[in-house]
């Protein structure tokens, strides 16, 4: 990623994940990270339309959360950044839109964006959105409720697809578009993201988000597991402000007085075991090659 | 109940309870109608590669459809891929579909774990609908049943359901295509010769699992019947399958659950047609949605067909080699490494 001369390189990232699975709220926040000279993504200037990330940030620095995308906002967002400490690697992360129903509605049509294929040109790297506790999260059936459906009986079936039926159904349109180009030779990453990580149980906050996918993503965790050769994954997760505006009461205070830079965090694993920084940007710096230490 | 939806391509108001347009209430958006007309026959989704549609903002390639497989693409997928083609046959309601869902649960679930872990699937949809009724032939007996929103599928189309299954025993990924077809066409091909040729495709069949209804077999009044079309449908398959009767060959005794999960006497009489035929054969019972857990639990059975067709194909006790596969008019060659 080092530029000796003009233009810096484009990086560029698909985000993916339905409504409600985070994803605005964390490129807020990642923008406000890369202001604080700590993470691993530092700024490296402004990006020439800042007026999407700022309608988002408004609201963080009130301690709340972001607004819900609309369809006006511009399609792609830009932000230059560099590798703090490593001034010679420069880039302009590129990410497009990044609505939730965008990407339902790829499912629905079964239709994909041209301009999008220039995100599986040269790499590949992907951020998958999953969300504790989302609103929107749709389960998978279960046995009670297929074998009701089969008698006929009146349940409460879930009609929608469940969410992790999705996942994989974006991942696979994914990688087809990369067949379809003849990129075959290109590694996928797959950095998943498991946001509002400050919703696990206390018992369990200090698992492997690993584990959390297997136990409550099992379709896609086996996906990611036997497509290792495509993809190359790592899971993550993400508390964006350290804790819930909405449900936990006083939080927004203790965000807005310990000061936004300083709440949030990753978590994941290395060859230490279970490991936590607080450092929102790492999930885009692995997409970008950064090692995780 | 009438159901409605938006007009607007877009929005996705039907999965998320969102207006796009930002109406609270959705039903007050001048996009979002009522659909009066509860049940339609699509046509089949069929992707035309490099199809370009273009809209006022940029133009939109085409993804495959995401429901079942037709013919050809099956036979596009089995060019560029390790396939197992099986298929799934039985007379009507006799647990065909039941049988596939179940599969796609199991495994979704980890249940098949740890030798057999899901690798994709292009009918996620597929299975999704069919397990919550809502995507069914159009001649099915049970369509009183359905919700106006369920999807009846042309009954002159075979389609096929993909999952992708890595065996981590063998450590290996093959692409299983499973017929999906109308209970009518096995009960058709039984009376008629001239019916199988909608099944020509088991000629070139990986596997073949035949569905019995389990309930049927034990009910006094029904048995002798299905019994004696269960053993026409073996010598017609038989036809198909021409000198290769080694091909893994599973009768299923489905709805195992109502039947206490015993073999009825009959099955011993489906067992001595097929040894007669010269089939190499397993004859298994299972209860793919299981009503009574103490009797039997969902999915019972479906890990060991699994098993037998995947064991049975690693001891290549069948002739493979060069088959042909005959599509509308066309042949393709699949070569199998």
């Amino acid at each position: 990623m080092t530029n000796s001369v003009s233009k810096p390189p484009t990086m560029r990232v698909l985000i993916v994940g339905g409504p409600d699975a985070g994803k605005t709220n964390y490129i807020g926040r990642l923008w406000l990270a890369t202001e604080d000279g700590k993470s691993a993504l530092s700024r490296n200037g402004l990006p020439s339309d800042l007026s999407y990330l700022s309608g988002v940030y408004d609201s963080i620095l009130k301690g709340s959360f972001a607004p819900r995308t609309s369809i006006d906002q511009p399609a792609t967002i830009e932000i230059p950044f560099r590798i703090t400490g490593d001034s010679q690697n420069i880039g302009c992360l590129e990410i497009p839109d990044c609505r939730g129903e965008t990407w339902l509605t790829i499912s629905k049509m079964r239709e994909w964006p041209s301009g999008w294929d220039a995100y599986i040109e040269d790499m590949c790297a992907c951020l998958l959105f999953v969300r504790i506790a989302s609103p929107s999260f749709q389960p998978s059936l279960d046995w009670v409720t297929v074998e009701s459906l089969f008698r006929g009986l009146p349940c409460n079936s879930p009609t929608q697809t469940p969410t992790q039926v999705h996942l994989v159904d974006w991942l696979q349109i994914i990688t087809s578009r990369i067949d379809v180009r003849k990129k075959t030779d290109i590694k996928v990453r797959i950095g998943i993201v498991i946001t509002a990580w400050d919703r696990v149980p206390s018992e369990q906050s200090t698992i492997d988000p690993r584990e959390y996918l297997r136990a409550n993503y099992p379709l896609l965790d086996q996906y990611i597991d036997a497509c290792s050769e495509r993809y190359e994954v790592e899971v993550f997760g993400v508390s964006s402000f350290g804790g819930d505006f909405e449900n936990q009461p006083g939080y927004s205070n203790e965000f807005l007085t310990t000061g936004p830079q300083k709440c949030g965090y990753t978590v994941y694993m290395n060859s230490r075991g279970f490991t936590k920084r607080e450092d929102v940007t790492l999930p885009v710096a692995w997409c970008l090659g950064f090692q995780l230490l | 109940m009438l159901q409605r939806k938006c007009i607007k391509a877009e929005c996705t108001v039907n999965e998320t309870g969102i207006c796009l347009d930002g109406h609270a209430n959705p039903e007050e958006c001048p996009n979002n109608v009522s659909d009066e007309d509860g049940k339609f026959i699509p046509d089949l989704i069929t992707t035309e590669p490099n199809k370009e549609v273009a809209t006022e903002k940029q133009t939109l390639y085409p993804l495959y459809a995401g429901y079942e497989l037709g013919l050809e693409e099956a036979a596009e997928m089995m060019r560029k891929r390790y396939t197992y083609i099986v298929g799934v046959l039985g007379e009507s309601n006799a647990g065909k579909t039941c049988l596939l869902i179940s599969l796609y649960l199991l495994i979704g679930a980890r249940q098949l774990l740890p030798r057999f872990q899901f690798a994709g699937s292009r009918s996620l949809q597929g299975f999704e609908d069919r397990a919550r009724r809502l995507r069914t032939w159009a001649t099915s007996g049970l369509i009183e049943s359905f919700s106006e929103r369920t999807q009846l599928m042309d009954p002159r189309r075979p389609a096929f359901l993909n999952i992708a299954i890595r065996d981590n025993d063998a450590d290996n990924t093959y692409d299983w295509l499973f017929s999906d077809l109308p209970g009518e066409w096995t009960s058709e091909a039984i009376k008629r010769l001239d019916a199988t040729d909608r099944l020509d495709f088991i000629r070139s069949a990986d596997a073949i699992i035949y569905v019995v209804d389990g309930t049927d077999l034990e009910d006094l009044t029904k048995r002798h019947l299905l019994v004696h079309n269960t053993n026409t449908a073996f010598e017609r398959i038989k036809e198909l399958l021409g000198a290769r009767l080694s091909v893994p060959f599973v009768v299923v005794i489905s709805k195992g659950d109502k039947i206490g999960m015993k073999l009825p006497d009959a099955a011993a009489e489906l067992t001595a047609s097929l040894s007669k035929l010269g089939i190499e054969h397993m004859l298994t019972i299972a209860a793919a949605v299981s009503r009574d857990e103490r009797v039997a639990k969902s999915g019972e059975g479906i890990d060991a067909l699994i098993r037998y067709i995947v064991d049975r194909d690693n001891a290549s006790a069948y002739p493979r080699g060069d088959v042909t596969l005959s599509v509308l008019n066309r042949s393709y060659w699949r070569g199998i490494s």
